[in-house]
C-alpha cells in the first residue's frame, strides 16, 4: 500500500533537498521558516527527520565538532530514494486532487 | 567583541531533560543560533519545545506499556486485600510485634515493603513475558536497570510517606477501615481517592521498571538507506 507524506514531513524532505549538503539543523529551520513566514521550532525539525530516518526517507552523518557550537557536531541529513519515491506519489496525489478542482487550476501553474 | 551566550539554565534543561540521536546537534544548533544573535526568549522556546516533544515522544513509543501499567494498577487494591488477610489470618503480624523493638517495627516494614515491590516486579516479568514482541528485544541489563529505578522511586515515596506520618498532627483524621468487611469485588471498583493514589503510584512504578526496554525497542534499527540527489526528482 502508498503510503503518503504529510504537510510537514514533505516541506522538511524538500527543504532537505534544496540545501543539498548543507541540511542540518539550522538551515532547515531557517528555510522552513522562510517559505512558511513564522517561526519553526528546531525540536520538531528533528523530532520529524528522527521519525522520518526510522522510516527509512532520510539518512544522516555527524560532521565534525566546531568551537563555535560548543564541539558539538553538526547531523547532516540527506533523502534516501525511498524518501524520493515517496515525495513523487504525494507530489502526483496533490496534483491530480489540485486539478479536480476547476477554480484554482490556474493557481498551481 | 562579547559573543553573546545562552542561559546556562536552560542548556542544563535541554542535555539532562531530553534523550535521543538527535539531542547534540540540538544543542550545537541552538548554541550557533544563539551566537549568532538570537534572543534568550527564543532559546528558552526552543529547549522547552524540544523539552516538551523529547518527553511525548518518549511517552508515545511506550504507550502498550503505560496501557499495560495502568490496567495492571487496576488490581493494586485487590493486591493488598490479599496481603492484608494474609497477614492477619496467618497471625504473622502477631509474630512480629511480638519481636522485640526495632526488629518488629522493621519486620513490618519490610512486609509492606515487599508487598508493593512485588507487585511491581510481577507485573514487569509479567509484561516481558507476554508481550509478543518483548522476548525479541528484551535485554536483562534494561530491564535490571528498570527495575533498580523503580525500587529507588519506591523507597524514596515510602521514607517521604512515613515522614509525613510521624509529623503528622493530631488533628489530621485517618481512615481506619475493617479488612474483614471488604470484598474483592469491592475494593476492585472502589475509586476514591487512596485507592486510586496506590493505583497511580504501581501505574508509575511498572512504567519505571518498563522503561528502559522500550528505549531499547523504539531505538532506531534502519537499515543503510542511499542518499540521492535533488536533481532526480
Amino acid at each position: 500500500m502508498a503510503s503518503y507524506l504529510g504537510e510537514f514531513e514533505l516541506m522538511l524532505l524538500l527543504a532537505v533537498l534544496h540545501l543539498g549538503d548543507e541540511a542540518y539543523g539550522v538551515p532547515i529551520s531557517r528555510e522552513l521558516e522562510k517559505h512558511r513566514g513564522r517561526s519553526v521550532s528546531v525540536g520538531s525539525v528533528y523530532a520529524a527527520l528522527e521519525r522520518m530516518e526510522g522510516k527509512g526517507l532520510v539518512v544522516s552523518n555527524l560532521g565534525d565538532p566546531t568551537p563555535e557550537r560548543g564541539g558539538k557536531a553538526k547531523r547532516y541529513f540527506r533523502v534516501t530514494r525511498e524518501g524520493l519515491r515517496q515525495i513523487r506519489e504525494t507530489k502526483q496525489v496533490l496534483t491530480k486532487l489540485w486539478q479536480q478542482i476547476p477554480s484554482l487550476k490556474t493557481d498551481i501553474g | 567583541m562579547h559573543r553573546r551566550e545562552p542561559p546556562p539554565q536552560a542548556t542544563w534543561m535541554l542535555e539532562h531533560l531530553t534523550t535521543g540521536a538527535c539531542d547534540e546537534a540540538l544543542a550545537g544548533d541552538l548554541l550557533e543560533e544563539s551566537r549568532a544573535g538570537r534572543s534568550h526568549i527564543w532559546y528558552w522556546r526552543q529547549v522547552l519545545s524540544a523539552i516538551l516533544l523529547n518527553w511525548g515522544q518518549a511517552l508515545w513509543r511506550r504507550r502498550m506499556v503505560l496501557l499495560f501499567a495502568a490496567m495492571w494498577g487496576l488490581l493494586t487494591p485487590a493486591w493488598q486485600l490479599l496481603w492484608t488477610r494474609g497477614f492477619f489470618e496467618g497471625d504473622l503480624v502477631g509474630h512480629l510485634w511480638r519481636l522485640l523493638w526495632p526488629w518488629s517495627w522493621i519486620c513490618v516494614a519490610l512486609v509492606s515493603i515487599v508487598e508493593s515491590l512485588l507487585l511491581v516486579w510481577l507485573g514487569a516479568t509479567l509484561y516481558v513475558t507476554v508481550d509478543p514482541f518483548g522476548l525479541k528485544w528484551v535485554r536483562v541489563r534494561q530491564l535490571l536497570k528498570g527495575i533498580c529505578w523503580s525500587t529507588a522511586l519506591y523507597l524514596l515515596t515510602w521514607v517521604g510517606e512515613l515522614a509525613s506520618a510521624v509529623h503528622r498532627t493530631p488533628k489530621v483524621t485517618v481512615r481506619v477501615l475493617d479488612w474483614r468487611a471488604l470484598t474483592l469485588f469491592g475494593v476492585s471498583v472502589d475509586f476514591t481517592f487512596w485507592p486510586v493514589v496506590s493505583r497511580i503510584e504501581t501505574l508509575v512504578l511498572v512504567a519505571c521498571a518498563l522503561w528502559f526496554l522500550s528505549a531499547e525497542c523504539a531505538s532506531r534499527g534502519t537499515s543503510p538507506q542511499t542518499p540521492t540527489e535533488a536533481s532526480s526528482i
